[in-house]
């Protein structure tokens, strides 16, 4: 594991070096921001110690963690004694997953340092799917990526706008049923089931999207509502990719303006702040069940997710199960299968 | 010396997004809302370089297109840019003659990285 050690304090410096056993650790120890920034671009490190002053120590993880690099890096913060409840929050902000306080001795180090393997190891434990039922129909509710949505949007979110979110359960309730909304469809078509993300925006957070996304405050209504269309698109991302490591496979949709009205309802509903006070954006996962459609393959349009694979005669596959339509495929598929082939598919996406 | 260089995804905001970075370097942008509107461009300008190219879009979606440019012979090389991380969809497109994927939300000089070295200026 490669560790970079930031601190100006030779003497500390040193006897950190000495704490991480040499076997285990390949660490590269330096005295200021410019040298750790060049050792980071060099080659990734696992993890990034760092000794944070009491003022500005918040910038100096987020450019640590903008390095070059570091984007995936454990950042470790050392602090005086008694820093400021409002000094460790931001440190956590920042992207700092832990912190260590002056004095330490090495062997708290080497288990802070070590930290992140054993995140690792229970990360890849729950991981594991215990086992499948499948004559059980499937609870999307239970599902660790359904339930994890909100932080797995905001992280992808964090990333799109290159700041952090603070993330909250619930629906925020200054949102009315004017404030802009965009969703994504997706689909789960042999389960019957239909899924709904939506991104909605307070009237702050619409102005961050123009300022921050778009780069033009004045940028129009319908450039924000595509940008807000993106952001749902990519919490659709979010959730599919989350949901392929428990061997979920969803079909997304196009994204679409869509309306508040319906919201909070029932919904799964999460609020995720922007930096600074500068808006909040909620973010709302709706599942419901449907009834697929048997029809001709001269009826398929545009949005049809098929709910089975489509094989030729001899059996080779043609179309897997789960794809969604476009023009250009249902037409195909219309031609090539003809209209006394019939075929099960979900309702639009 | 410029390259051309085609971006294809349905969302304004990406298309802008990748052709600010892409333009930086020196690149010559041109956008394209979805396959069928890729194919119709791209047969005018044939001294494209480089496609950028989402996956989910309407009317022909990015696979699709890569169907099609494969079936024509096209020698353009082409890099999925989605928020998909399917690995059969990856492996489709690879068979398919892509060269590069990306998933959303992306690096501006990781873009950037990826067209110098599939499509370097001044080549």
């Amino acid at each position: 594991m490669r560790v970079i050690l930031l601190n100006e304090r030779r003497a500390e410096r040193d006897a950190m070096v000495r704490a991480l056993p040499q076997d285990s650790y390949r660490v590269e120890a330096v005295g200021d921001e410019t040298a750790a920034l060049a050792a980071i671009a060099r080659e990734a490190p696992q993890v990034v110690v760092f000794s944070a002053p009491s003022k500005g120590g918040q910038d100096l993880a987020r450019r640590l963690r903008g390095g070059e690099n570091a984007a995936e890096a454990y950042l470790l913060a050392i602090v005086e004694a008694t820093p400021a409840n409002k000094e460790l929050s931001n440190l956590i902000s920042a992207g700092v997953h832990d912190f260590m306080r002056r004095p330490f001795a090495d062997v708290e180090l080497l288990e802070r340092v070590r930290a992140p393997e054993r995140l690792l190891r229970w990360s890849r434990s729950v991981s594991k799917p215990f086992a499948f039922d499948f004559s059980a129909a499937l609870d999307v509710t239970t599902l660790r990526s359904w339930r994890n949505l909100g932080q797995l949007v905001a992280e992808d979110l964090s990333e799109m706008a290159g700041s952090p979110f603070s993330v909250s359960q619930g629906y925020p309730a200054h949102l009315g049923a004017d404030a802009a909304c965009a969703s994504i469809p997706m689909s789960l078509a042999g389960d019957q089931l239909e899924l709904r993300l939506s991104i909605v925006a307070d009237t702050q957070a619409t102005k961050w999207v123009r300022e921050t996304l778009l780069g033009d405050s004045s940028a129009q209504d319908s450039a924000m509502r595509d940008a807000l269309r993106e952001l749902a698109n990519t919490a659709g991302g979010s959730l599919k990719r989350a949901a392929l490591s428990e061997s979920i496979t969803l079909t997304t949709g196009i994204p679409r303006d869509d309306s508040t009205a319906r919201f909070p309802g029932k919904h799964l509903c999460w609020s995720l702040k922007l930096e600074g006070g500068s808006g909040c954006l909620a973010v709302v996962g709706e599942v419901r069940s449907h009834t697929n459609q048997r029809i001709s393959a001269a009826q398929l349009t545009e949005g049809m997710v098929l709910a089975h694979d489509i094989r030729s005669e001899g059996g080779v596959l043609i179309v897997p199960a789960g794809s969604r339509l476009t023009a250009t495929s249902a037409n195909r598929l219309a031609a090539m299968l003809g209209p006394r082939y019939f075929l099960e598919v979900a309702p639009a996406a | 010396m410029t390259a051309r260089v085609m971006v294809i995804d349905d969302s304004m905001l990406v298309r802008r997004q990748v052709s600010a970075a892409l333009k930086t370097p020196g690149y010559l942008v041109t956008e394209a809302v979805d396959g069928v509107d890729a194919l119709e461009k791209l047969a005018g300008l044939t001294d494209t370089k480089l496609i950028v190219c989402d996956v989910n879009m309407p009317r022909m979606n990015g696979i699709e297109l890569l169907e099609r440019l494969s079936a024509q012979g096209s020698a353009v090389p082409v890099v999925m840019l989605t928020t998909e991380g399917q690995p059969e969809l990856i492996q489709r497109a690879r068979s398919l003659g892509a060269k590069g994927w990306i998933v959303k939300p992306f690096k501006p000089e990781f873009l950037v990285a990826t067209a110098a070295k599939l499509a370097p200026l001044g080549a």
